[in-house]
Order: structure tokens, then C-alpha cells, then sequence
């Protein structure tokens, strides 16, 4: 893994929370000592619910938040020591909501054609060439140019979005939730163009998603975040296949089944999720797992491989086990 | 960058609507209120800015023979149709110059109250933090310091001229500016295209000026004409105190001072420069009123 196209190592984000005058400031841990690296040409999948620090991660990966403790490398080159466009020309993000990632007062062409203004590149005459090309290559044809992005619908912004994250011919793309926000059918045709742009171009991807079954089409390794840290992370295949960690079990158990007589899944994950500025002690998982025992409430486990996978905890599911709960 | 209007575009487009343009005319054209206000400002700038041109008249010229001349529905002298103030100067003609004056006063006021509010707020709305913190200082101790006395005070200790009154109101309500700018910048840092803006490795300049300013003007549109309005008026009010603008130049403020002790006797002289300023101070907020209606995301009736 040493040509990792991004790296990051031991990142961890403390925000502090105020909690009014007269009490101390709070810490909120939103990610701890996560360290993933993604080879090129590679996509990396990012799962967890809400509030995992999934797009604390990703803002991080972006160089827009700067990390508490830890170094992301893209490339070689420590994020830290690159600058603003530096950083830009390496690597864009791909946002979830197409309703809100392109600015409402400017066109299209504008729109795409802003990150090579703000790096000077080409004349105006080259950039509207160069925006028209790009629009051609995300498949919207070059007179939705002169348009505004509320003529638009979510798909059609949604690869206006792609255009503009592409047109600085980064090579690596961040993708926090690319399909959460548009319609079913439009999903599917999102998700091809980014393979078929990967295919072409030779990208590395990080998507980040709580919906598995984009991640599963997409992703070929799977990091699965739960508070702030990896919890489990492998091939694609090796993890729905056989998953170790009880949460990554329970996260593809909780894909609603497509017979619509099946019913709801039920987890048994009855409590809600923990209060990141006071984290359960021992592993984070132990309030809600299904096969807790006495001990993950003392012992923090770390990420060790397990299989073709990383895994962290204490004791990792076997191959076909259900995560049933543990007879005490 | 013409919008594309053709039909064979419109009918593959997903959602067929009228050009911005069209819809934005009909939608002033359906507000009565911009209409009347659009169309009385208009008339009273167009007023001051060629009445002077066409009217012969000195508003300077004293004709002393004619000191308090009848206006014409009284059957004064059809030289002066809205008769002659106490120096004998024609009424008409002062009128006029000075609605030119507060339009002049008002104009450049609100200008400079903009550059200083819009600034402060955008900056403190994008960066938060300490700076906000500042920014917010100075709203509230501007907020603190009474318009009038201000007023005085610096009238009292550097003179009163034309350029002073314009300082002083430029500097002294910058703050509804600086208020609407900071909340309306906090509401758009946030979203998703200025975090794309970020990324694309913009600068903060380019970001608030490119990306935030103009998600924001149409609060400052209305902003500007409430404090177009505000601005004449205190103008008026700091003349007819001796603060404002020095006599030979008509102001109507001025006028109103000038006419208070002939408030029986001839009740035009301070009638007409009020009727004006009303009119004047009507049309501005009738306008500010239809260009929040028409641009309020609601705004289609």
C-alpha cells in the first residue's frame, strides 16, 4: 500500500461543544483514530447511520476541516502541506443534495466553469469550450448551458455537480451520499455515469452512504463506521458475504427485504444510538449488541484482521453465525 | 448569456416554464403597490433631476417685491405658479432643486451606510467566531448611540455642510444593513455550494462576494429602500433642527423650518415641501414593500 492514492492515518476530529457559561465546555469525538487508505483506481464504500462521523471523514478527506490528531496523504503528499488549489486540483466532492450544492443566481456553464476561473486556467472562450465538453461527457447536451440550475431536475443537477467536480480532472472523488437525495430510477442512472466516468478516467473513489445496496454496486472495499470509528472494514464480497462485526451484520439484516409480506427486519437493536459526548466505555457497539458479553463493557477492542477483513471486536461473528443473542 | 427561449427547447426541457424575465414582469405588473410606488418615484426623481432644466426659474434669485406670492389656485402671479417663499424666491423652482437635494442626500447616504453595513455583515455572518463576535460590538453600540445627537454633537464641534450631512447618515445607519447581511450570510454559509466553492479552492473573497452576496441582495434591496426612506426623512429632520443642510440650499426640511411661523397666514409655504416629502417617502416604501412581495419565494399570487 505504498502508492496509496489517499491515506489517512490515525485521524481523529474533537469538536467543543459549549455548554453555556457556567458549565465546562463538552468534547464531542465525532471521528477517533480511524486509518484507512484506498488504492488507486480503487472505490472505497463508507457505511454507518447517522452520526457516525461519516461526513466529518469526508470533510477531513476534503482538507475543509483540518484533522485534531493524525495526517491525511493524497498522493504521496501530506494534505498539510498543500495548498488551497493544490488540494483542489487533487481531489472534489460529489455532494448529496443537487438542490443545494449548485449556487441558484449562476448558469450552468458558470457553475462548471468557476474551478477554472478560480485556478486561471484558459481564456473565456477555452472555459466555455471546456464546460460544454464536460457537460457532454456527465450526458447533458451543451444548451443547458445558459440555464439556471432551477430549470433543472435532480438528476440533470446532479451531473452538473459531477461536471464541475470534474472538469479540474482530480483524481480522486469524494461522494458523500451521490444518490441519497434523488428519485429511484434516477439513482441507477447516477450511479452508472460515476462507473462509467471511473472506467473512463482512471478515478478513485471514496463514497460515502448509509444505503448498503449503492455501496455493494459500487464499492470494492468496505469501511463500516459506527461513533467515530472503523468497526469493520474488507472486501466488498467478503463483507456481506461473511460478516464479522455483530454491527455489520445488523446493518445488512436491516436492508428492507423485497417482498413486500416480509415485514419490517427486526434488529434487535433496541436502544438508540449513544451519545457521542459520552460514549459508552469499553466498545461502543456493547449497549445495543445483540451478542454482548460481560466484558465489552471493560475492554476496548481494536481493529485486527479477521479473514480477508479488519475487525473490531472482542468476539467476532464465524462464518453463517446469526447474530443471535449470547447465552449468559 | 440570452436565455434560451425557443419552443423546440422548451418542449424537451423537464419542466416548461416562462423565460425568469417574463415571469418577473408579470409579477410586478400583478403588484399594484410596485406599480403606484415604482411610477411616483420615478415621476418625483425624473422631477428633480430635468424640473430644474425646464423650469427658468432661480431657486436663489430673491424678488423682494414679491415676498410671499399667492400660489395660482389663490390667483397669485403667473410667473410664480406656487407663489414665492419669504425671500421672495420662487417656490416652484425650490421645490425642485431641493427634492434633488434629498434624493442627492438620501442617494448617497444609503450608499455608504450599504459599503460599511454589507461588509461588516458579510464578513461576520461567513467567519463567525471572534469575528462576529467584533462585528457584533459594533451593531449594538452603533444600535446605542441616538441618531439626533450624534448629530448634533458633530455638527456642533465640525460645522454643517452638504458632505457633513451625508457622513453622518452614512455612518449612522449602516446597522439594519450589517443586521439582515449577518443573518442572511450565516443562513448561506452553510449550504452545499459554498462548501463546493470551498473545495473548488476559491477564495473567501470570492466565496462572499460570488457566492453569498448574491443569494442575499434581495433582503438588502428591501433593506436599502426602507433606509432610502429613512434617510430622506432624517434629513428633513436634521434641517429643520439647523443641523442639515445651511440655508441657501433648499432643502425640504428647510423649507418646512422656514415656512413654521407662516403656518396661519400661508399655509402652502409648509404645506407643499410636506406634501413632497410624503409623496416621496410613500413611493420609496411602496416600492421596498412590492420588491419584497415580488421576490419572496411566495411571491407568485
Amino acid at each position: 500500500m505504498s502508492a496509496a492514492m489517499l491515506d489517512i492515518r490515525d485521524v481523529s476530529k474533537v469538536f467543543p461543544i459549549s455548554r453555556g457559561m457556567f458549565r465546562g465546555g463538552a468534547k464531542l469525538t465525532a471521528v477517533g483514530g480511524v486509518s484507512l487508505s484506498v488504492a488507486p483506481g480503487e472505490v472505497l464504500g463508507i457505511v454507518g447511520e447517522s452520526g457516525c462521523g461519516k461526513t466529518t471523514l469526508s470533510q477531513i478527506m476534503l482538507g475543509l476541516l483540518p484533522p485534531t490528531t493524525g495526517e491525511v496523504t493524497i498522493d504521496g503528499q501530506p494534505l498539510k502541506s498543500l495548498g488551497r488549489l493544490d488540494i483542489a486540483r487533487r481531489v472534489q466532492p460529489i455532494f448529496q443534495d443537487p438542490y443545494s450544492s449548485l449556487n441558484p443566481r449562476q448558469t450552468i456553464q458558470e457553475i462548471v466553469s468557476v474551478p477554472l476561473v478560480v485556478h486561471g486556467i484558459g481564456s473565456s472562450a477555452e472555459r466555455a469550450k471546456q464546460a460544454a465538453a464536460m457537460l457532454d461527457l456527465v450526458g447533458l447536451p451543451a444548451r443547458f448551458l445558459d440555464r439556471l440550475p432551477s430549470q433543472l431536475s435532480g438528476g440533470q443537477r446532479q451531473r452538473v455537480a459531477i461536471a464541475r467536480a470534474l472538469i479540474l480532472k482530480p483524481r480522486l472523488l469524494i461522494c458523500d451520499e451521490p444518490t441519497s437525495a434523488l428519485d429511484v430510477s434516477i439513482q441507477a442512472q447516477v450511479l452508472n455515469l460515476l462507473a462509467d466516468l471511473r472506467r473512463e478516467l482512471g478515478l478513485t473513489f471514496v463514497v460515502i452512504s448509509h444505503n448498503l445496496s449503492v455501496v455493494e454496486y459500487f464499492a470494492d472495499r468496505i469501511a463500516v463506521m459506527y461513533l467515530g470509528r472503523v468497526v469493520e472494514e474488507g472486501p466488498s464480497a467478503a463483507i456481506f458475504a461473511n460478516p464479522h462485526h455483530p454491527y455489520t451484520r445488523a446493518l445488512i439484516d436491516s436492508a428492507l427485504p423485497i417482498d413486500p409480506g416480509g415485514g419490517i427486519p427486526e434488529l434487535g437493536l433496541g436502544q438508540a444510538f449513544p451519545d457521542p459526548i459520552n460514549p459508552p466505555p469499553g466498545c461502543a457497539f456493547n449497549p445495543r449488541c445483540p451478542a454482548v458479553r460481560p466484558d465489552c463493557a471493560s475492554r476496548m477492542p481494536r481493529l485486527d484482521a479477521q479473514g480477508e477483513s479488519r475487525v473490531a471486536c472482542l468476539y467476532p461473528l464465524e462464518r453463517g453465525a446469526v447474530a443471535a443473542p449470547a447465552s449468559a | 448569456m440570452s436565455k434560451p427561449a425557443t419552443p423546440a427547447v422548451a418542449t424537451t426541457a423537464p419542466e416548461s416554464r416562462p423565460a425568469p424575465f417574463r415571469r418577473l414582469l408579470k409579477r410586478i405588473v400583478g403588484n399594484s403597490g410596485t406599480l403606484v410606488g415604482g411610477g411616483l418615484l420615478l415621476l418625483i426623481v425624473l422631477a428633480a433631476l430635468l424640473g430644474p432644466v425646464f423650469y427658468p426659474q432661480d431657486p436663489f434669485a430673491q424678488d423682494v417685491a414679491n415676498r410671499i406670492a399667492e400660489p395660482f389656485w389663490n390667483g397669485g402671479p403667473a410667473i410664480h405658479p406656487l407663489g414665492t417663499d419669504t425671500l421672495g424666491r420662487d417656490y416652484l423652482a425650490r421645490l425642485l432643486y431641493g427634492g434633488r437635494i434629498s434624493l442627492l442626500i438620501g442617494v448617497l447616504a444609503v450608499s455608504m451606510a450599504a459599503a460599511i453595513g454589507v461588509t461588516l455583515g458579510l464578513v461576520a455572518g461567513y467567519f463567525g467566531g471572534r469575528v462576529d463576535l467584533v462585528v457584533r460590538f459594533l451593531i449594538t453600540t452603533r444600535l446605542a448611540m441616538p441618531v439626533v445627537l450624534v448629530a448634533l454633537s458633530v455638527v456642533a464641534t465640525v460645522g454643517n455642510s452638504l458632505t457633513i450631512v451625508i457622513l453622518v447618515l452614512g455612518f449612522l445607519i449602516w446597522d439594519r444593513f450589517a443586521v439582515v447581511a449577518r443573518t442572511t450570510a450565516m443562513q448561506v454559509r452553510g449550504i452545499d455550494y459554498v462548501k463546493a466553492a470551498r473545495a473548488v479552492g476559491s477564495s473567501h473573497a470570492r466565496i462572499i462576494f460570488k457566492e453569498i452576496l448574491p443569494n442575499i441582495s434581495n433582503g438588502l434591496i428591501v433593506v436599502a429602500t426602507v433606509e432610502l426612506a429613512n434617510a430622506i426623512l432624517l434629513e428633513a429632520a436634521l434641517s429643520f433642527l439647523g443641523l442639515g443642510v445651511q440655508p441657501p440650499l433648499p432643502s425640504w426640511g428647510l423649507m418646512i423650518a422656514e415656512a413654521k411661523d407662516y403656518l396661519f397666514f400661508s399655509p402652502w409655504l409648509i404645506t407643499l415641501p410636506g406634501i413632497a416629502l410624503v409623496l416621496l417617502v410613500l413611493a420609496i416604501n411602496l416600492l421596498g414593500d412590492g420588491v419584497r412581495d415580488i421576490t419572496a419565494p411566495s411571491g407568485t399570487r
